[in-house]
């Protein structure tokens, strides 16, 4: 069986983010980008599976800039089998994620399809449900567990009211929450192997789909900055203050 | 003439990084309370993720890249501590790349595959009581008998020693004396006659072993002679690995200090203001930086024209004079404008200022790292015995 992973070039985790002055984004000059840490996940499950003998074959799959290729470049140290770059240097929206992703997926013939479940960039979290409607298979999102049986994969999701199993019939879209696993980190030997093998890249007009934006970003504004907080003495003092300056009491 | 480093080399850098910077942290903090070199276990881990063979030779199970990569992961390391850096300094630039080079072709195939796996420490052992930095004083007596050679005398100072499976011995073979008489062996852990003195107790590098070796009639077979005598200078040019290696982790530790320092001005509030903002500090904080980007210069320039060769004297003693004097002062200034954090065990910046004195006595010590590059300029070398 064939599994298809995606992986989005995000700006890493512990850096600070930088609104442009002018509030019309986010300024990414010399920040330090890393494979979005859902994804990394995602591609360990692929792996896991792998070896596990539930799956023969990864194919990694970035849209984004030239430099995705070096969030491909991790995917495959860390054990996937191809990469392709799908180079588009415009913002992606989901819909065209979702839309490329299918294309890709039916042309590789992939009966699993495995993403993170948002990307720490925009948190939108809609391709992985995209990419099931517009292929028509099952999905199952947030999973905390993944495992397969022959032509059935049975997936544990974090729900709010606890955890939820599913059962589905492949092909289907799984996408991963962050305590599914721990990814591994890729060995020298394996990051030397992967910088060596050719990634394929195309462009989205060879799988004809259109990415033009739908939506507009008006403005990008910082997050209001806190209030400082005060220590207070006692429990007697704290619903005082609840009371009186709260008023939630 | 570029100073980028390339994709894989960025790539190495990075993922020694994170690995570092995300598991080693705790590992560090045991040891420095312990002293405990890095568990067995630990250099298991460190094997599996290729950190033991960057720069040996594939056909000996490591990657076979320059001295220049393995360099820029050991920084990565030190930046954390020196103890847990040390088995990579020990691997990479240190007595495994004399076995690797000068031994035996059958004696290498059988311990440096060990050591990239992570199941051999080697140690390199110079020093001796009376012969430190004016190492060819040194007494330790080598003798060819039949097949074996017999070692007998005392070493002292031996980083690794007691925890260490082999031994690179300097000693002086059938009382020639001078530097002609100087060679060495390599001897195992388990040889009959070897033992060691007591733990010395350091100001820093916890997790670095350092104790006496005593070698009594110390049999081993004539394979295991790395360098005879009138070799003297071939060790010596080999040597020069570890003198990179050496700076190396000097620069680690400078580097790290900035690292963590330059987070603590940004977050530490006097005067209701991030103390960045106060003109005292930025420049302080500018002159850390300019000496460890020099210091780091200098080491890329000495294994990148070194390539997969050797470094060359002038170069490597430059880089680690440099990087040894620095080390100390970027320290010291890191520790200074943390206050009381500076100078309290809780917050690391203690550590690292004791761990940055040992590199510039460790290795050959700064003032002689000055002579040679005294010499080095007008073309001669300084006999320091007349």
């Amino acid at each position: 069986m064939k599994v298809i992973v995606a992986v989005k070039r995000v700006v890493d985790y512990s850096v600070r983010i930088r609104v442009k002055p002018d509030g019309s984004g986010i300024d990414l000059a010399n920040t330090k980008m890393s494979m979005n840490p859902f994804d990394e996940i995602a591609v360990e499950a692929a792996v896991q599976l792998k070896e596990a003998g539930k799956v023969d074959e990864i194919v990694v799959v970035s849209i984004g800039p030239t430099p995705a290729l070096e969030t491909i470049r991790t995917a495959l140290a860390m054990g996937a089998d191809t990469g392709l770059l799908i180079r588009s240097d415009e913002a992606i929206e989901p819909l065209a994620a979702a839309k490329l992703l299918r294309a890709v997926a039916l042309e590789e013939g992939c009966e699993l399809a495995i993403l993170g479940k948002q990307a720490i960039d925009d948190d939108a979290n809609q391709t992985g449900q995209m990419l099931a409607a517009l292929l028509d298979w099952p999905q199952a999102t947030f999973a905390s567990a993944i495992a397969i049986d022959g032509k059935v994969a049975t997936v544990t999701r974090e729900v709010d009211g606890g955890l939820q199993t599913l059962e589905l019939d492949l092909p289907a879209v799984i996408t991963t929450d962050l305590r599914l696993n721990q990814p591994r980190y890729a060995t020298l030997p394996n990051i030397m192997k992967a910088r060596k093998k050719v990634i394929a890249e195309k462009t989205p007009d060879a799988f004809g789909v259109d990415i033009t934006p739908r939506l507009t970003v008006l403005a990008t504004e910082e997050p209001e900055s806190r209030k400082a907080g005060v220590k207070l003495g006692s429990v007697a003092e704290l619903l005082g203050k609840l009371k009186d300056e709260a008023g939630i009491l | 003439m570029d100073f980028r480093l390339s994709d894989d080399q960025l790539a190495l850098q990075d993922a020694a990084r994170r690995f570092a910077q995300t598991e080693l942290a705790e590992l560090a903090e045991h040891i420095e309370a312990t002293s405990e070199p890095v568990p067995q276990n630990w250099l298991k881990r460190y094997a599996e993720m290729g950190f033991l063979g960057v720069n040996t030779a594939t056909e000996h199970g490591g990657l076979g890249l320059p001295l220049i990569d393995a360099l820029l992961v050991m920084e990565e390391f030190a930046k954390i501590s020196v103890g847990v850096a040390f088995p990579v300094f020990e691997c990479c630039a240190g007595p495994v790349r004399i076995v690797e080079r000068l031994g035996d072709p059958s004696l290498a195939a059988r311990i440096v595959p060990r050591a990239v796996q992570g199941d051999i420490l080697v140690a390199i052992s110079m020093s001796e009581p009376d012969a430190g930095t004016a190492l060819t004083d040194l007494r330790t007596r080598a003798r060819f008998e039949g097949n074996d050679i017999v070692l007998d005398g005392t070493k002292r100072w031996c980083s690794g020693a007691g925890h260490s499976g082999g031994y690179v011995v300097f000693c002086r073979f059938d009382g020639i004396q001078g530097a002609k008489g100087v060679g060495a062996v390599f001897v195992e852990m388990g040889t009959p006659g070897l033992s060691f003195g007591e733990q010395e107790g350091m100001m820093g590098f916890h997790g670095v072993p350092s104790a006496d070796i005593f070698l009594d009639s110390v049999r081993v077979p004539k394979s295991h002679l790395l360098v005879g005598p009138g070799g003297f200078g071939q060790l010596m040019g080999l040597f020069n690995i570890e003198r990179l290696g050496n700076a190396t982790m000097a620069l680690g530790v400078a580097a790290g200090a900035l690292e963590q320092v330059t987070g603590y001005v940004q977050e530490r509030q006097q005067f209701g203001k991030p103390i960045i903002d106060f003109q005292a500090v930025q420049l302080r904080l500018a002159e850390m930086a300019v000496k460890v980007e020099a210091a780091r210069l200098l080491i890329h320039k000495a294994a990148s024209n070194a390539g997969t060769g050797l470094p060359d004297l002038g170069e490597a003693s430059i880089a680690k004079c440099f990087a040894n004097e620095i080390t100390r002062e970027v320290c010291a200034s890191a520790l200074q404008l943390m206050g009381g954090y500076g100078y309290a065990k809780e917050y690391g910046m203690e550590r690292r200022f004791r761990d940055s004195y040992g590199w510039g006595i460790a290795g050959g010590a700064i003032d002689i790292q000055k002579v040679n590059i005294a010499g080095h300029l007008v073309g001669r070398r300084f006999n320091q015995r007349v």
